[in-house]
């Protein structure tokens, strides 16, 4: 399985109904998941509970993640808003 | 004129960090709001530098994202840098260099902001008289996170 569809779907594990926005840059996917379920989880335990499972998941292939950005959908209107 | 070195940018995070400390001991709130997110913009730049490529925007998250700041870091730091990031970049703007206290206020308001109080992820709305000291501290600390691992990371890379 590609890298890309196996993160996809470690995310989607974690979150399902999360909207992944990702592209690969320089070697490495980054990009931004938004998602409701982040809503009241904290900054930090969002990033513990989505990199736990691309670890499970995707085992060596998780070097090939890079940063991972994880908002709810409110929070997200005022990421997007300045370039 | 010299373009600015990877050096240059660790500094000026580490030296503005300092200038929104002393801005929040003197109850300097807005100013001290704008010199924390330019302590990040500055580490995360740093990084871009070092991969010779052209720097544009101030929007943390794509600065980040350009850097691939976080990748470099052990896991558990990572998640934190990671977290770190994602929580500043709704709460600062480059814009902010022109805002008085009332604007960012209105601007807190009007965009949704919610930010980490105590364990609780809060909306700045339900907050009460001193949101904004509360916001400028809890980007600091954020800011500080990011200016100090980055900060790691570049003298790591200098031996």
């Amino acid at each position: 399985m590609a890298v890309q569809e196996a993160l996809e779907q470690a995310i989607h594990a974690v979150a399902p109904a999360a909207t992944i926005n990702i592209g690969n840059e320089h070697g490495h996917w980054s990009g931004f998941v938004v998602a409701p379920e982040f809503h009241d989880m904290t900054h930090l335990a969002r990033q513990q509970a989505v990199w736990k499972r691309i670890r499970l998941d995707l085992g060596a292939d998780a070097v090939e993640v890079g940063t991972l950005l994880l908002y709810s959908p409110e929070e997200f209107d005022a990421v997007e808003d300045e370039e | 004129m010299r373009a600015q070195t990877r050096t240059d940018y660790i500094q000026a995070s580490v030296e503005r960090l300092k200038d929104s400390q002393l801005l929040i001991d003197n109850q300097a709130f807005a100013g001290a709001i704008y010199y924390s997110g330019l302590a990040a913009e500055s580490a995360i730049k740093a990084f871009i530098v070092d991969k010779d490529e052209e720097i544009k925007g101030h929007n943390l998250a794509k600065l980040a994202f350009a850097a691939n700041f976080a990748r470099r870091f052990k896991p558990t730091i990572r998640e934190q840098v990671n977290a770190a990031i994602s929580e500043a970049t709704p709460m600062w703007r480059n814009l902010f260099r022109y805002s008085s206290l009332e604007d960012l206020d209105r601007m807190g308001l009007e965009f949704h902001l919610r930010f980490q109080v105590g364990t609780r992820t809060t909306r700045y709305a339900d907050l009460g008289n001193d949101r904004i000291e509360m916001w400028s501290k809890r980007l600091f600390d954020l800011s500080s996170l990011i200016v100090q691992e980055g900060n790691r990371l570049w003298q790591y890379k200098k031996h």
